[in-house]
């Protein structure tokens, strides 16, 4: 395709190799959690045994938030954010603004209650900064824990991004490089693994996923990258130059929010018409309420739809908090639509795939294990021709480990979530299980032969995966008859989904190929 | 609703269009040591291109932009399962 | 692509070896930074006013990968060395003199 000199093919096949040698590993559980995190308000609901009520955002919820605004400290009354959590909960943050002592940082400061849409009784209340306060109730804790491994790999911040970000550019590497260092894309698009020999086979095996992976990893790789860096690096780099260092200033600009201008006490409007309103121009029940200045003059209600059927972003609308008078379409950035508007409004959308529902969810799920793929049969085609080396052969049980690691973690976590929900701290426990659950894989991937290492492993893995509805149920969890009634299809698909990668894992343990042959059954041709 | 029709229909013309490629590729024919295919006519290479292409085409022209991003990221995913299966024929 | 220039003997042995490393690394991570930051300076703002904020933070993947795979890719390592470095401190200047104001304030 492209052709380039011998020396720069060299240069290019080394960043190519080295990069993935030291970062592969890393990136593969960033990528690997990533695809998972795509379900992530689906693992979410199934983890708690649904939601409560179908739509918590369309509930009426003003006159609860009325009552409960009152009993919060005054200072806290400033802001409220509202959306709907995956138990089917409404979660309102009333808050102000203040400095994180433990950053340093300007950040949200108030309590954060959840609500039983259907009585307005508040389950669970806690005061805290907005970086700790979402997602930190009993029921968060297995959702949680896997996007903040995809997020920043458990590390403080801002190391987490900034290690996740530069994780994304080596993917970006990755991607272009092989693009250089592949000269026969297209020819080779079909080809499919030769069985001819095994270092032959691991290569067309990585070369065909990397090949049709290509566009999608480079969109998930810089979207990725771009997330990371925006607020750990982009904003307050931005601030510096353009605002004198003041990030809330850069914030406030790039979002369009209005200088406050009338601090005169004022009766809220009434925050259901709002709503009622806004899902009438949206076509769609609200996700995201934020209310500015509650009670002021110059109060202004934000409010988030997701995309409506066939579009890829969502819409805003801004409502005047005083009058409640619908003041048009506000975009994400400024307060005019404009390019920058219109560019930072695809990053979301590439990246997460979650704007046509859960169709475009597991075509999103299909892209990141198709990365996960790329990077471990990378990994292995690497190793493999450094096989002679004994160095290099240590490092192959360590692929074998991490490979099945990470999801081996990821479902132990799952097991002991469902064993503390109600009975501990989760969160605690979920991080607990899955370092326990790592470690139970290293210590076999040292104990075991090689050679016996990644059946054992895919045999584990597919037992836990089949295993997890058993546990759930058994622990307490909403059985299916109850799930269906309750129109929380999710948790019902989402065992499936479990018990049909824990059988997909237990045939590539048992030898078998990860799916029968259907092939197999038309008649042979003659040749 | 509509949407989800669309891009299904799409993705399966697609699809149909990526086995068709896949089953008719010299090269992946000879590494499998299949019989040489007859040569592809002219017509039938605009047909392939059509049957891959033209779907998301007409997914962006009909202002489907969701359903286009979303047709790129499965033909992405049949093009590699179809191209990753080998050829039932092999011994 | 510049397709066919060959590469020059130059691009053997230890000392340009190292410059790449010197130059597609820090160099570059540091040049990228600085773009980023210095971009606010002379990119157009746009109707609303935020295309000189967004797009800085927007593209820096981009300006990244772009200035790597040229210090990768140019056959003299120190020349691509020189145009990331002049680039740098071109889009600098911003940066260092919004610094000095931030410190005069502070101060």
């Amino acid at each position: 395709m492209i052709k380039l000199s011998q020396e720069r093919t060299r240069r290019l096949i080394a960043v190519h190799g080295w990069s993935a040698v030291i970062c592969g590993l890393f990136l593969y559980v960033v990528v690997l959690t990533g695809a998972v995190a795509v379900l992530v308000h689906e693992i979410g609901a199934w983890s708690v045994g649904g939601s409560k009520v179908a739509e918590p955002m369309a509930a009426p919820v003003d006159a609860t938030l009325r009552e409960l605004i009152e009993t919060v400290p005054e200072a806290q009354r400033e802001d409220v954010s509202l959306f709907g959590n995956a138990a089917g909960e409404i979660v309102a943050y009333f808050h102000t603004h203040q400095q994180n002592p433990a950053s340093g940082n300007m950040e949200d400061f108030g309590t954060l209650m959840d609500i039983d849409p259907r009585s307005g009784e508040v389950l669970r209340s806690r005061e805290d900064y907005g970086s700790e306060v979402f997602n930190a109730g009993p029921g968060d804790a297995l959702d949680r824990f896997i996007v903040d491994l995809h997020v920043n790999l458990h590390l403080p911040e801002p190391w987490g991004l900034y290690a996740t970000g530069i994780l994304g550019l080596v993917m970006l590497v990755a991607a272009i490089s092989g693009l250089l260092i592949h000269r026969h894309l297209i020819k080779d698009a079909f080809v499919a693994p030769r069985p001819t020999g095994a270092l032959l086979e691991k290569k067309d095996r990585h070369v065909l996923a990397g090949t049709w992976g290509l566009v999608f990893g480079f969109v998930l790789a810089f979207t990725g990258s771009f997330f990371s860096f925006a607020t750990a690096l982009g904003l307050p780099l931005v601030a510096i130059t353009a605002f004198g260092g003041d990030q809330v200033a850069a914030l406030e600009t790039l979002s369009g929010t209005p200088e406050a201008s009338d601090p005169a006490p004022v009766p809220m409007a009434n925050l259901d018409a709002i709503h009622a309103r806004s899902a009438a121009e949206a076509g769609s029940v609200p996700q995201f309420t934020s209310v500015s200045h509650w009670g002021r003059a110059d109060s202004q209600v934000l409010v988030f739809h997701a995309p409506s059927e066939g579009e890829l972003t969502g819409t805003t609308n801004l409502f005047d908090g005083a009058t409640g008078e619908f003041l048009g379409v506000k975009p994400s950035l400024g307060t005019v639509p404009s390019a920058g508007t219109v560019a930072f409004d695809l990053m979301g959308p590439l990246h997460f795939g979650h704007f046509a529902g859960l169709l475009s969810k597991i075509v999103w799920v299909c892209l990141g294990l198709a990365m996960c793929y790329v990077t471990i049969t990378g990994l292995q085609l690497w190793l493999q021709r450094r096989e002679e080396d004994p160095l290099w052969r240590r490092l192959a049980s360590s692929v074998e480990v991490v490979a099945y690691g990470t999801p081996i973690g990821l479902a132990g976590a799952a097991h002991v979530f469902f064993l503390s929900y109600g009975r501990a701290d989760t969160h605690y426990w979920v991080a607990s299980g899955f370092i326990g659950f790592s470690l139970l894989t290293i210590a076999l991937g040292l104990l075991l032969p090689r050679a016996a290492l990644h059946r054992t492993l895919a045999g584990f893995l597919g037992a836990l995966f089949v295993l997890l509805p058993f546990t759930r149920m058994l622990l307490g969890g909403t059985p299916w008859a109850e799930a269906l009634a309750g129109g929380n299809g999710v948790v019902v698909a989402m065992d499936c989904v479990m018990v049909l990668s824990g059988v997909i894992c237990c045939r590539v343990a048992a030898g078998l190929g990860w799916m029968p042959r259907f092939a197999a059954l038309t008649p042979r041709a003659a040749t | 609703m509509m949407s989800l029709i669309l891009f299904l229909v799409a993705s399966l013309l697609s699809g149909l269009g990526l086995a068709w490629l896949a089953a008719v590729n010299p090269k992946r024919r000879r590494v499998y040591g299949l019989s040489r295919p007859a040569p592809v006519v002219p017509w039938q290479k605009w047909a392939m291109a059509v049957l891959v292409l033209l779907p998301g085409v007409l997914l962006v022209v009909f202002g489907q932009v969701a359903g286009f991003v979303l047709w790129l990221g499965a033909v992405t995913v049949i093009g590699w399962m179809v191209a990753l299966r080998r050829p039932a024929l092999t011994r | 692509m510049s397709a066919n220039t060959p590469d020059t003997p130059a691009g053997q042995g230890r000392g340009p070896l190292l410059a790449r490393w010197i130059v597609a690394g820090p160099l570059v991570l540091v040049a990228s930074i600085l773009v980023m930051a210095g971009m606010t300076a002379w990119f157009p703002e746009g109707a609303a006013g935020i295309n000189h904020l967004a797009f800085p933070i927007l593209l820096f993947p981009a300006i990244w990968a772009l200035l790597f795979f040229y210090a990768l890719l140019d056959a003299r390592p120190w020349r691509a060395g020189a145009v990331i470095l002049a680039l740098a401190v071109a889009n600098g200047v911003p940066v260092v003199s919004a610094v000095q104001t931030m410190m005069q304030g502070a101060g």
